[in-house]
């Protein structure tokens, strides 16, 4: 699966650093510090964004480690993918998302308050 | 006197090499084609890496690049040389792909180890010095094929001086065992514990000591795993479950006493007592859960799961693939229907590099992790019986010992056996038999070793 330049480009311009991969047919992106919403500790965490569907899942936000969120996320652990342990919560999304979307679907899990 | 300038072999390192067989097949398929003007014929083999067990490199070849025609220099000088273009490919795959790369060449009709000929210690390091140069965190090296056998040299990041990898073996049905420094069967030769199983095969002994056998879970079914592994004089075995014993384990694990599980104590400790009292030799090393000790999953040359979920079967059979492992995976249900006697059914599954996966056979579909996942994993305590538990387990390790030894002349075994514990039976799924011989789609044969994030330019 793969994406078009411009989708790429504006997760680029989201995320900088983000670098990509292909993973079993699949090209994902891994973003080095990606920075959390407010509340959340700490600030900014490893993840990675698998933008395919997975564990019954339309996409996945990996993250390197469980942070605090203080909102009582279902967050799972030991999350294998890509030769590592990845954390992630229990977060449904609608499909055929770009790729900024999706990231920003995800992080809306941390939100607090009225969802931006 | 006459001095001997020649560049000596050098000392084994800590380097494991995995080759699949198909891939090995398509270097030397190429390897032999006459050549124009030259007499042999060179190609690279891209190398996926990472760190295994103890630190030692653990190299899987994911794909073949061979040269054309004009990329070789007329000189009949030498058996073959290559010009800077074919160099300047080998060094801008290193940089694509984060991968390392080996110069192949091959020798044919040489049926014992080759070794590398006095050109070939001369110039080929300086090819390899360029892909270093252009990959420097990756594993690089020269590999010459025979025959039968194989010699390599490889350089690793921190060092400049190679190393001769202590094992290269062919991941195939069966493997083929290519380890410079193997010297036969380890545990004394006048030991007659295991004259009984000589038909295995003038070298199966040693396979079995030097082979690392992986069981992950030691329930039902990897308590059998394990007991059996030992009893066959497999030393290296590697046991990964975090799990305690309790009572409600004695119905099934096999390794666990009345007093052991009412201590609840841990499984892996239940399974080195009973390990130890059979094969007191043994390298038994055991860990908890896969996932936090990966570098020791990855040094396994098979690895036999006994999870209970398929989530977490997915996950095994990705780390294998990834690494170049053999994946067995078995594992057995009871299906209750109201006003019917309960069904007993299971599978053994064979997933290695290249074949049909279990995604492929039908057994890992989206929807059935899907389904698992939104139960966020509690499966509650489902029936299980000890028996089903050892005709499958027993059925995984006549599969392993058949891989690692060879020894039943079986070329390209079943990959999914289905069980009907009702009937007592263990044959091939319809699945399998449909998908012979198709490819892995799921699976890319180049997405080996560590995964290589390249950079996104905004």
């Amino acid at each position: 699966m793969e994406f078009p330049a411009e989708q790429i480009a504006e997760l680029a311009q989201l995320c900088p650093g983000v670098q990509q991969a292909e993973v079993g047919g699949v090209t994902v992106f891994r973003i080095p510090a990606l920075p959390l919403p407010e509340g959340c500790t700490p600030s900014v965490v490893e993840a990675l964004l698998y933008p395919a569907p997975r564990d019954g899942y339309q996409s996945r936000l990996f993250f390197a480690e469980r942070f605090q969120e203080g909102l009582g996320r279902n967050w799972n652990g030991n999350l294998s993918f890509a030769g590592r342990s990845w954390f992630a919560i229990s977060w449904t999304m609608p499909p055929n998302l770009r790729l900024a979307e999706m990231l920003m679907v995800h992080l809306r899990a941390f939100h607090r308050g009225r969802v931006p | 006197v006459i001095l001997d300038t020649r560049r000596p072999d050098p000392p084994v390192g800590p380097v494991r090499v995995r080759i699949p067989q198909d891939l090995l097949q398509e270097m030397r398929q190429d390897l032999v084609r006459k050549h124009p003007y030259a007499a042999e014929r060179i190609g690279y083999m891209s190398v996926g890496w990472t760190r295994g067990e103890d630190g030692e490199w653990i190299l899987v070849a994911a794909e073949y690049l061979p040269l054309a025609d004009d990329r070789y220099i007329d000189d009949p000088s030498v058996g073959a040389r290559i010009d800077g273009v074919a160099i300047r490919e080998g060094m801008q795959h290193v940089h694509d792909t984060g991968k390392g790369l080996f110069h192949v060449h091959m020798h044919e009709g040489v049926r014992r180890i080759p070794n590398f000929s006095d050109v070939d210690r001369e110039e080929q390091p300086r090819v390899v010095e360029t892909f270093r140069r252009s990959g420097v965190h990756a594993p690089h090296g020269m590999i010459v094929l025979g025959e039968e056998q194989a010699n390599a040299w490889v350089w690793l990041p921190e060092s400049n001086e190679p190393v001769t990898p202590e094992q290269i073996v062919v991941v195939g049905d069966p493997f083929v065992w290519i380890a410079p420094a193997f010297a036969g069967t380890i545990l004394p030769s006048e030991d007659e514990r295991y004259s009984r199983q000589s038909f295995l095969g003038a070298n199966a002994q040693g396979w079995l000591e030097t082979a690392r056998f992986g069981v992950v879970g030691l329930g039902g079914g990897g308590s059998h795993v394990v007991q059996q592994l030992a009893h066959l004089g497999a030393l290296r075995l590697r046991t990964f479950e975090f799990d305690h014993l309790d009572l409600t384990n004695l119905n099934r694990t096999v390794i666990a006493t009345h007093e052991e599980a009412r201590q609840k104590e841990p499984k892996s400790e239940a399974a080195h007592r009973r390990v130890d009292a059979i094969l007191p030799e043994n390298h038994l090393r055991t860990y908890g859960r896969w996932q936090e000790h990966r570098a020791a999953l990855r040094s396994c040359d098979v690895v036999i799961g006994c999870v209970d979920t398929f989530g977490g079967r997915r996950d095994l059979e990705e780390e294998c693939r990834r690494y170049g492992m053999v994946y067995l995976d078995i594992g057995m249900d009871i299906h209750l229907f109201a006003g019917y006697p309960p069904r007993m059914a299971g599978q053994l599954i064979l997933s290695r590099p290249g074949e049909a996966c279990m995604h492929c056979l039908g057994f890992l579909t989206a929807e059935r992790i899907g389904q698992e996942a939104a139960r966020y994993g509690d499966l509650g305590g489902r029936p299980q019986v000890v028996w089903p538990n050892g005709v499958l387990a027993s059925a995984a390790v006549g599969y392993a010992v058949g891989l690692v030894t060879g020894w039943d002349g079986v070329r390209g075994r079943a990959a999914y056996l289905q069980y009907d514990g009702n009937y007592g039976t263990l044959m091939p799924h319809g699945h399998w038999s449909t998908l012979r011989g198709v490819p892995c789609t799921h699976f890319p044969s180049t997405d080996v070793g560590d995964v290589f994030f390249r950079s996104v330019i905004s």
